[in-house]
């Protein structure tokens, strides 16, 4: 049975904030880990290069 | 006598190393003070501490709730905050890292010193909390709302202290990773570094990307404490029966939990990886064998290291925050166990067909693996949320995560002290004195913490002062409790010899030979006639393609990123979750003010002026302090007509966000200024290094005109 105070209107929203909130953060760090491994790829490819 | 040099890398590492043991000390005796409570609720403390701790926290010498509530908090932050992870990274890190690889000394010395002396600062702030009226924090280390927002003066302290803190882990992380990526000897490539600097560089990368967001968090809570915002106060909340007046509500609690988690989960992982580290070095070493696995370790710590940061929501399972949101954390929380017991694994098979000699850092070492074993297994149960709703709120939890972190981590931890001790005084400490102190810890660690699980899976409660006496459940227990704490104080007497060992050994006329474990890695060969090291801190290293103050202020503009982006994550979080939507016909009712086009402007012209000429540099440097008093003229008026940050929760997004940014502009105002001004000789004496300067200025300008567009998007044009 669904859970009665979950399915208010008010209770969607929230919800739905919830998720919006968790996803920018999801977005965020994604987006930031994909720039240090595109860093680690070039580091990666200069590995052999003499000093 | 040679000078101390304050921003020498070993001279920093000794200074978090033993700041960190004093916080370790304090931390200690605040369980010591909560387990009394636990084992004899409601029988008075001995007179002379209940002299010492004062009628307010126990009249007739019994321990107040509000108290325990206190000690409770402050043991938790306390011990991670400003004893365990400093002693980790802070210590560890900056006296090895470099030594590992072959550096000199930090990419960035000075602020390195400065990341010492803000967490110093930090940790006297939360200390000095217990002082102030109503006491410390009481809202647990997690500081959960509304709860906090309404506790008493000690939660600023603590808010502070943690932004703080926050700010000195940024600056020596930012500092471990680009002394990794450019301050290598020739030579040491990526496939030899040490595990341990591997296990710091990750480290360091999870503290600059995860403790932003805390720091946010902190600020949004300082506004609702100090400001009558409501980020996280819902509407029509009852406290005591009545209803909460002040706060205009329609905040959500649960985006705390969110901002709070997606540090504190990272932050499990930089308790436990430098841990790791050590412990791959103490056991490669004493089983005279290379460390098994090292591509899968290597391979295991930087996949662990980046899902660490997407499974945070799973220390909320009990919040209802729907089926979505519980099974994605749910399915990355499996995932992320797999390269954790790759890890163990890995050290485990290191034993195999080796010649292990049993010194007193292998004790502890191989006493960490079956103790970081039991705490990982028993989270898989935690990790998901039908069994997390049974077990969440009991002592089964508190048994896990202390099986990682004091058995587990501490002991890793006392390994890397009894290993590296000689190497920094000339000295081994006593064998005797350490078995002693090994046997002791061991055997009572567990005597107090694997009753915890048994407990746990009986119902008992983790949050009742008087552990539980009003409960039938937990009536078998009640005696437990008064053995825990016995070995808990002689867990304290166990440590003496410890404590004895570090003065006397390193008091002792004799030195020990210079590597007396035979250990294989650089910091034990000391390189008298090897060839200078580059550091390239302006210039670019061929094999890198970037300069330490490039990366820097890459770094530190990720960790920028995060900042905003937690903000905006709340930003998005109460504007989705809002009735009103926040839409344009709502914002012209409420009177979003500020002046946004001549902001954007005055910003944008600042930002093309950054240059090598002085002239260009002071127009920007005047621009940049415009932008600022025009946000405040601005929000004087909004002020003026009654709309302030407590008005309602778009004001209170509106005004904290553009506030913080305003600060940054500050910063950037001021960097041109230092440029156009006391720097600007640099331009005749060092042109690469103030090229490099003025490129950083140059990204960090463009950065706030990046935030100063998202503030526009979402409160002017979306």
């Amino acid at each position: 049975m669904a859970c009665p105070i979950c399915t208010t209107p008010e209770s969607v929203t929230i919800a739905a904030g919830i998720r919006a909130g968790a996803l920018v953060l999801i977005l965020v760090s994604a987006a930031l880990i994909t720039m240090f491994a595109r860093f680690a790829l070039r580091l990666w490819t200069l590995r052999e290069k003499a000093l | 006598m040679t000078p101390v040099r304050l921003t020498d890398h070993k001279v920093v590492g000794l200074q978090y190393g033993l700041t960190a043991l004093f916080f370790l000390l304090v931390g200690f005796l605040l369980m010591i003070l909560m387990r009394w409570q636990l084992a004899w609720p409601g029988h008075p403390l001995p007179a002379w501490l209940a002299a010492t701790l004062g009628e307010a926290n126990a009249p007739g010498g019994i321990m107040l709730p509000e108290f325990y509530n206190q000690l409770v908090a402050m043991h938790g932050s306390v011990m991670v905050f400003l004893a365990v992870v400093p002693l980790a990274v802070g210590a560890f890190g900056n006296y090895f890292v470099p030594l590992q690889i072959g550096a000199d000394e930090m990419s960035f010395p000075r602020l390195n010193a400065l990341s010492y002396w803000l967490y110093l600062v930090a940790g006297l702030i939360m200390a000095a909390s217990f002082f102030v009226e109503g006491g410390a924090a009481n809202s647990g280390w997690t500081s959960y709302v509304p709860m906090a927002v309404m506790a008493t003066a000690g939660q600023d302290f603590w808010l502070v202290g943690i932004f703080l803190v926050g700010l000195s882990s940024m600056l020596g992380a930012i500092n471990v990773i680009a002394t990794i990526v450019q301050g290598r000897r020739k030579g040491m490539t990526w496939a030899k570094l040490p595990f341990f600097v591997w296990s710091q560089l990750v480290t360091a990368l999870l503290l600059l990307l995860a403790f932003p967001a805390l720091q946010a968090a902190a600020i949004l809570q300082l506004m609702d404490r100090l400001a009558g915002t409501s980020f996280f106060m819902p509407s029509g909340l009852v406290v005591g029966g009545v209803a909460l007046q002040g706060p205009t509500g329609g905040g959500n609690p649960l985006l705390w939990q969110h901002l709070f988690w997606f540090l504190g989960h990272p932050e499990v992982y930089v308790l436990i990886l430098p841990a790791m580290g050590i412990v791959a070095e103490v056991i490669t070493t004493n089983a005279r064998r290379p460390l098994w696995g090292y591509g899968l370790m290597v391979s295991s710590v930087l996949f662990m290291g980046g899902m660490s940061m997407v499974v945070w929501a799973h220390h909320m399972f009990l919040t209802g925050m729907g089926t979505s949101l519980t099974g994605f954390f749910q399915v990355t929380t499996m995932i992320i166990s797999i390269p954790s017991v790759v890890l163990a694994s890995s050290l485990v098979l290191t034993l195999w067909g080796g010649s292990i000699r049993f010194t007193t850092p292998m004790l502890f070492a191989l006493a960490f693996l079956p103790m970081f074993g039991i705490g990982g297994l028993t989270g898989l149960p935690l990790g998901l949320a039908a069994s997390d709703v049974t077990l969440h709120d009991t002592y089964y939890v508190v048994a896990h995560f202390h099986y990682l972190v004091a058995p587990g981590t501490m002991f890793a931890l006392f390994a890397g002290i009894y290993h590296w001790y000689p190497r920094i005084t000339g000295r081994k400490l006593n064998d005797t004195l350490g078995r002693i102190h090994f046997w002791g810890s061991f055997v009572l660690m567990n005597t107090i913490f694997l009753p915890m699980f048994v407990m746990g899976l009986m119902g008992v409660n983790r949050r009742l002062y008087d552990s539980g006496m009003q409960y039938m459940l937990a009536q078998p227990t009640l005696a437990w409790q008064a053995h825990m704490t016995w070995a808990a104080v002689a867990l304290g007497f166990f440590q003496i010899p410890f404590i004895a060992n570090l003065v006397i050994s390193a008091r002792r006329a004799q030195a020990d030979r210079q590597n007396p474990w035979d250990a294989k890695t650089l910091e034990w060969w000391p390189c008298g006639d090897c060839e200078p090291v580059v550091r390239y801190a302006h210039t670019v290293r061929a094999d890198t393609g970037t300069s330490a103050t490039r990366l820097g202020t890459w770094l530190f503009l990720s960790s920028e990123a995060m900042f905003f982006g937690a903000l905006f994550s709340a930003y998005v979080m109460l504007r989705v979750g809002s009735a009103e939507g926040w839409g344009q016909s709502f914002r012209i009712a409420q009177g979003v003010g500020g002046f946004p086009l001549l902001e954007t402007l005055l910003l944008v012209c600042a930002t093309a002026l950054v240059g090598h000429s002085r002239v260009r540099l002071m127009a920007g440097n005047a621009l940049g302090f415009a932008f600022v008093v025009v946000k405040f003229v601005g929000d004087a008026k909004m002020i003026g007509r009654g709309l302030t940050p407590a008005s309602n929760l778009m004001l209170a997004c509106w005004f904290t966000l553009t506030t913080v940014h305003a600060l940054h502009v500050l910063g950037g105002a001021v960097a041109s200024g230092w440029l156009a001004g006391p720097g600007f000789p640099m331009a005749a004496d060092d042109p690469d290094r103030f090229a490099a300067r003025i490129q950083s200025t140059q990204r960090y300008w463009l950065f706030v005109d990046l935030v100063w567009i998202a503030i526009v998007l979402g409160f002017y044009v979306l």
